[in-house]
């Protein structure tokens, strides 16, 4: 209950934006996870916040799983083995964060031979090589991929003279070792880099008496994350399985805003002034991890483990540079101050079949986060009991309470990657939760399975911007941090509940597999400080939620993919009314007017549906084979909501809203050996 | 499942160009967005400040997608019940309808008895057409504050030039609840002038313009000051440093007799209505910020029931 499993190759046949499958946006579409907008790969799992999913790549976190702006994951299917899903029933080795547990293993490597693939799709294009290195003890497995958008895109506006230019680029890099020191010991060493790069260039130049001067504005957004992690794994005598785990892993972004001016005299001189603001945003983990497991008897599995993070947060860092003769000199430094703190956790989870029908897993994970002499414990216990009463039917219940001892602060209205990662203070306490939920499953018949699920959340200690707030912390000097224009000082806690309903049928064997899904769902939050301390819905209330995804080998060698996902317009705020202000606060006979929204998230944006279809012939081709898919992506052209603006007319707002992804063709191609 | 599919697909890729044909046809523009409709409600603003008249404004909200009307509040009543009990009906008054004042805004006004310290007010309103409101508040205490002095010795900000320093002390009137203070420096005589002062102390929570309308010479007073808040006291006393460029001083006591220092003690829904609104203001049109509701708590409508006590001391140059 609770665990989807998906494999590369059912990830592989869902049609995918620009012909990229992927990981993440493959479990959006599945009941009970949605998506913040439809340029997001990132999770919304049963009325939780997008920072409440624990990404775990080879076990270690990810902190911003997207490329291109969250369209994408950072995850290559190519390297990606199998991938875990939990919403409910949390074993007690799983922790730090409320929602979800993804669990994505990387490919170890064909110890066999040597293998590989590339391919070339609209958004990036790819290489993956895996093989044994030396004996059969040893193999590795090393993918790329890289956007080509900037290639492509920089040339044409050159050619078109345009004064002001965009590039845009990602890359991501997976590298994984394994090797096998006897018949019970191995050791793996694995490796992820990604980042992505936006630019604007501006350049504008006159001339007048003899002067020339021209301006170079350069302004640029990076983010990347990047992981590395030793594990060593242990067969011990008996039924023992023991591993040990070293990781570090961050996430960083950076803008970035460059001007170069140059003042050509008559006589050839050139005076240049170069000056350069950056603001940069840092979040680190190192840890260090080990696991036991035992079997003392084919129906009982023991599960024990404990680990010790080291967290550094960096919010926010002004650097103010200017280059003086040729060299770019620090003019000014300054940065709200790094946070770091240590979390600790450990666990004992038991798993025990009783008898020939029940099957129970009762654990409890205790964790801890000391941060600036202030220091929390939160005990989870996690408890989930099986039934399976007939051979074909099972009925499930679990409880699962969860601590996260980090916030994402983020805007309410669109997920960015500027968003700032916090950690928990003695000002702002860590996140808890707990959850029920139950389950029936039933497998009919010719491989068609069909399950309904039952749920009810709560969280305490969210946290919101206040009202007002700015997301940069500060808008009128960047340059100058106060104590009072910290993070803190900017957020309200409170607290969340959700309930609902999910339904899934699939049918997972046969010429058309598939899956059709259904989601009933209430998300709300309450502020003492917001909306009058009135509940309210969450942005990402949705009530209906409901997916059709249809896999069809038409003949040998062409499948044909189908992908149909309907949702509930999510929850926003617009101005409503107006009316003029007190007298105190107009100015001469200027009237000042109040916009008026109602109560917080009254307004409900249209509901979103996308049809996307692909056929991918195969064939073999130079001792592989070859894959070439054509697709639509939004086939009927929907102009799904992203956001809602106002134009203006003449003494009165239009309200506006735009889309982001109109009818996109699908196109790759593919080949593997 | 199999037959089905089988049937529905052709047995060529034709159907897939005119299944895009078809998606083409289906182009959507985007689009406008009709409003959703809104209710009109009652507005009521009154700002009582301890010892003067009543004043409360009538008006009303309109959509914010329609052309907007200017006529004000036609037939309205409204009247209050103080601790006491009794009930005072405050009665239109044309004099407040001002050209300094938004046209649909119309006044009401009262002498006897006038507000005081520390009492609770409940008042209600109605018009024709609109849903009746109502409101309590409690008046603040007095503002106690030890001395405002003024430090002539001067030093250098970090902006290279010349400031002069002023000291304010005040007095948490109740250290178990939330406290709330404005504060202005103005010049004294018949126009009195803004002293524009700055400060970096965190209790001064946002700067404000608040403007006064004289009503014995019938003109307005524009005031900058700072809302303060008794959350950054930490103590019953804080004691709060403005400067001001030694420059404008002198500029002023060319013209100016002397100047003086109001502090006002406010209470929460006043306070609470001048943040949200300086929010809503600083929030327009930037994209990284929260939306920003308007504090109210008028119910059934909205506005402010608001009060404050006035004290000043005047100095000479």
């Amino acid at each position: 209950m609770g665990k989807l499993s998906l494999s590369a190759a059912e990830v592989q046949r869902i049609p995918a934006l620009g012909g990229e499958p992927d990981v993440l946006r493959s479990l959006q579409l599945m009941p009970g996870v949605q998506s913040s907008h439809e340029a997001s790969s990132g999770l919304l799992v049963r009325g939780g916040s997008p920072d409440q999913n624990l990404i775990l790549l080879d076990g270690v976190p990810v902190y911003n799983a997207s490329h291109l702006l969250g369209a994408i994951s950072t995850f290559p299917t190519d390297a990606v083995k199998q991938v875990d899903f939990y919403k409910a029933a949390f074993p007690a080795r799983y922790g730090e964060r409320l929602s979800s547990v993804v669990d994505i293993t990387l490919k170890e490597g064909n110890r066999e031979k040597l293998s590989g693939g590339a391919s070339i799709g609209l958004l990036a294009s790819k290489l993956y090589l895996e093989g044994p290195i030396g004996s059969e003890k040893t193999s590795f497995f090393i993918s790329g991929r890289r956007s080509f958008l900037d290639l492509f895109a920089d040339p044409i506006q050159r050619l078109r003279g345009q004064a002001d230019r965009l590039s845009y680029n990602f890359y991501d890099l997976t590298a994984k070792v394994n090797h096998r020191l006897s018949p019970r010991d191995q050791v793996f060493f694995s490796a992820y880099a990604g980042r992505d790069g936006f630019a604007t260039l501006n350049t504008r130049s006159t001339s007048q008496g003899g002067l020339a001067a021209e301006i170079e504005q350069r302004s640029g957004l990076n983010w990347g994350n990047r992981t590395a992690v030793l594990r060593w794994t242990h067969l011990g005598k008996g039924a023992w399985f023991s591993q040990v785990m070293l990781y570090g892993t961050d996430y960083r972004f950076e803008v970035a805003d460059r001007q170069r001016r140059s003042l050509t005299q008559a006589n050839g001189a050139v005076d240049e002034q170069v000056f350069q603001l950056d603001y940069r945003s840092l979040l680190r983990d190192v840890a260090l991890q080990a696991d036991l497991q035992a079997a003392p008897s084919p129906r009982h599995t023991l599960r024990t483990g404990a680990k010790g993070t080291y967290r550094l947060f960096s919010p926010a860092t002004f650097v103010f540079d200017r280059e003086v003769s040729d060299s770019l000199l620090r003019d000014s430094s300054n940065s709200l101050p790094p946070t770091t703190g240590w979390e600790w956790s450990a666990y004992l989870e038991d798993d025990i079949e009783l008898g020939q029908h029940w099957q129970l897993n009762l654990g409890l994970r205790m964790s801890g986060f000391v941060v600036r002499e202030q220091s929390y414990v939160i005990p989870q216990p996690r408890a989930s009991l099986r039934w399976q009463a007939t051979p074909r039917s099972s009925f499930q219940a679990s409880y699962s309470r969860m601590g996260q001892y980090i916030h994402l602060l983020s805007n309410t209205s669109v997920s960015l990657p500027i968003d700032l990662w916090v950690a928990a203070t003695d000002r702002v306490p860590p996140q808890t939760g707990w959850q029920v939920a139950g389950s029936y499953g039933q497998e009919l018949m010719q491989g068609w399975d069909f399950s309904v699920d039952g749920y009810y959340r709560r969280m305490a200690n969210v946290i919101s911007y206040q009202e007002g707030a700015n997301l940069l912390l500060d808008g009128a000097d960047p340059t100058v941090l106060s104590a009072n224009q910290t993070w803190e000082s900017q957020v309200v806690q409170g607290q969340g509940w959700a309930y609902g309903a999910e339904l899934l049928l699939r049918r997972r064997q046969g010429d058309v597999t598939g899956w059709l899904s259904y989601g009933l769902a209430w998300a709300r939050r309450q502020f003492d400080s917001l909306n009058q301390g009135v509940p309210f819905p969450y942005t990402y209330d949705r009530r209906h939620d409901l997916s059709l995804g249809l896999q069809y080998t038409w003949k040998p060698g062409l499948e044909v993919g189908l992908t149909w996902v309907f949702q509930s317009g999510r929850a926003g705020n617009i101005p409503l009314a107006t009316y003029t202000t007190h007298p105190a606060l107009s100015v001469d006979s200027e009237e000042l007017y109040i916009a008026s929204y109602g109560p917080r998230n009254s307004y409900r944006l249209r509901p979103y549906h996308r049809l996307d279809l692909s056929f991918t012939w195969r064939k073999p081709k130079w001792g592989g084979e070859q894959a070439f898919t054509l697709g639509l992506f939004n086939a009927y052209n929907r102009r799904n909501p992203f956001a809602l603006t106002f134009r203006n007319r003449p003494g009165l707002p239009i309200l506006y809203e735009t889309s982001l992804f109109p009818l996109l063709p699908i196109i790759s191609y593919q080949w593997k050996f | 499942m199999e037959i089905l599919m089988r049937s529905i697909l052709p047995k060529s890729l034709g159907w897939l160009a005119c299944l895009g044909l078809l998606a083409l046809l289906a182009c959507e523009r985007t689009r406008d967005i009709d409003p959703p409709p809104y209710p009109s409600l009652l507005v009521l603003d009154g700002l009582i400040e301890a010892g003067r008249p009543w004043e409360v404004y009538l008006s009303y909200s309109q959509s914010y997608y329609e052309p907007q009307e200017t006529g004000e509040v036609a037939n309205g009543q409204v009247w209050l019940t103080g601790s006491d009990g009794d009930t005072m009906a405050l009665p239109y008054a044309p004099a407040l309808s001002t050209p300094f004042n938004p046209p649909t805004l119309a006044g009401y006004q009262g002498t006897q008895p006038l507000p005081q310290p520390g009492e609770t007010y409940q008042i209600h309103a109605q018009a024709p057409g609109l849903d009746p409101v109502s409101a309590t508040m409690t008046m603040p205490a007095r503002p106690r504050w030890q001395a405002a002095s003024w430090h002539d010795s001067v030093g250098i900000n970090e902006g290279g030039s010349w400031v002069a320093r002023f000291q304010i002390t005040i007095i948490d009137p109740d250290p178990n609840q939330r406290n709330y203070f404005f504060i202005y420096a103005e010049t004294q005589g018949d126009r009195a002038a803004s002293m524009e002062w700055q400060t970096d102390d965190p209790a001064a929570r946002f700067r404000s313009r608040w403007t006064q309308r004289d009503t014995t010479r019938n003109y307005r007073i524009f005031q900058e000051g700072f809302f303060i808040s008794d959350e950054w006291f930490g103590d019953t006393i804080r004691t709060l440093d403005f400067f001001l460029p030694s420059g404008r001083i002198a500029y002023l006591s060319n013209f100016y007799p002397g100047w003086s220092i109001t502090l006002y003690s406010v209470n929460e829904p006043l306070y609470r209505y001048f943040e949200a609104f300086q929010n809503q203001q600083a929030a327009l049109n930037h994209p990284y910020t929260e939306p920003t509701p308007v504090y109210s708590n008028i119910e059934g409508g909205l506005g402010l029931w608001g009060g404050l006590v006035k004290d000043s001391i005047a100095f000479d140059w």
